[in-house]
């Protein structure tokens, strides 16, 4: 699809499409309600300004996913915002408490017991990757891109994005054997 | 025994493994109960990390996304709104001239465009959400509500995967070699 077949309107039908994704892409990188809101405005903004640019070698969906996930790169270089987060993280102590807390005081069924350390076990692995590897990571499983769609997406070899990936099955299993 | 490689589970659990490389894999996860058990544990994890991210930024979306601007009308925005503020810094300064000039006072560094009506461009990272946040909210979420069986990692491949172990494990040999 070339920008020829997009009208304006038709334009607006293709951000109903996947606003959904792009937004998911960015609060996963982003972790801020508002910034991926905001980035998310930017991204069909920039895609609707960049249209012509749009040769269709990737479907619209993984050029869309290629632009947030540069936006989001580019958010993470900012280095004021970069001191916000800084300044914030020490809120991440008291959060920790909180959590212990509500583990401790609860009874819960086996079931959801087990949920939840599956969850923050794949949780605490995905904190121990790059950057990067994040991203390709929560784009397999989460977007369920391709490999092929992911390398698109991220500038990268099929092989980086399948490296990315081993070395996230590497950390999970790490995680798992830990006593 | 020789246990599966980061590489092989990798390739198992994002779907990319094909030909020999995807028989041999498949034919020790049948044979190897600690690999089977592994697998099919970081899994379910993955399972669960995608459908907690995407229930969180659902609801993120839901409370940040309402009311937002489509492209046309974000852009229309955009260019009105640096209009105005053209028109307010020329009206500025205009007046500033106006007013300096009888007392023939020496120039004084006037507000920029930028610096009168950029309000947009402060940082705001008041709602960045820690990981244990998240698990937090995640943990609220599982407490309501245990479902027997989360979003698979990917539908093709969780329900391939399911069903060569259950022919496995009826004793028939592996016939869902295609993808």
């Amino acid at each position: 699809m070339s920008d020829v077949g997009w009208s304006a309107a038709e334009f607006d039908e293709i951000m109903r499409e996947h606003q959904a994704r792009i937004y998911r892409v960015l609060w996963c990188e982003l972790r801020d309600d508002e910034a991926a809101a905001t980035l998310t405005q930017d991204c069909f903004l920039k895609a609707y300004r960049g249209r012509a640019d749009f040769r269709g070698e990737a479907s619209v969906g993984t050029w869309l996913v290629r632009i947030a996930v540069n936006l989001a790169r580019d958010y993470h270089r900012n280095r004021r915002l970069g001191f916000w987060r800084r300044l914030l993280s020490g809120n991440v102590r008291e959060a920790e408490r909180a959590v212990q807390m509500a583990v401790d005081g609860t009874p819960r069924a086996d079931r959801a017991l087990l949920a939840r350390e599956q969850l923050q076990l794949t949780m605490e692995a995905v904190k121990t990757l790059s950057p990067q590897q994040q991203t390709a990571f929560r784009l397999r499983y989460l977007e369920e891109l391709s490999v092929e769609e992911i390398a698109t997406a991220m500038r990268l070899e099929v092989g980086t994005v399948k490296s990315h990936l081993s070395r996230a099955v590497s950390a999970l299993r790490q995680q798992r054997n830990q006593p | 025994m020789k246990h599966l490689t980061d590489e092989q589970l990798a390739g198992w659990l994002a779907g990319w493994l094909a030909g020999e490389e995807e028989q041999q894999t498949r034919s020790h996860l049948d044979s190897c109960p600690q690999c089977n058990t592994e697998a099919l544990e970081l899994r379910d994890g993955i399972s669960r990390y995608a459908v907690a991210m995407r229930r969180q930024s659902s609801l993120a979306e839901n409370a940040h996304m309402n009311g937002k601007l489509a492209p046309r009308r974000a852009l229309a925005l955009h260019r009105l709104r640096w209009a105005g503020a053209g028109a307010l810094a020329l009206l500025l300064v205009a007046q500033t001239a106006w007013l300096v000039k009888p007392r023939h006072a020496p120039a004084t560094a006037l507000p920029t465009a930028s610096s009168l009506v950029s309000p947009q461009n402060e940082a705001q990272p008041a709602t960045q959400l820690s990981d244990d946040e998240l698990l937090e909210a995640v943990n609220n979420d599982l407490n309501r509500e245990v479902p027997l069986a989360l979003a698979p990692v990917s539908a093709i491949t969780v329900a391939r995967n399911n069903i060569a172990a259950a022919s496995s494990r009826a004793g028939t040999t592996g016939e869902f070699s295609g993808k």
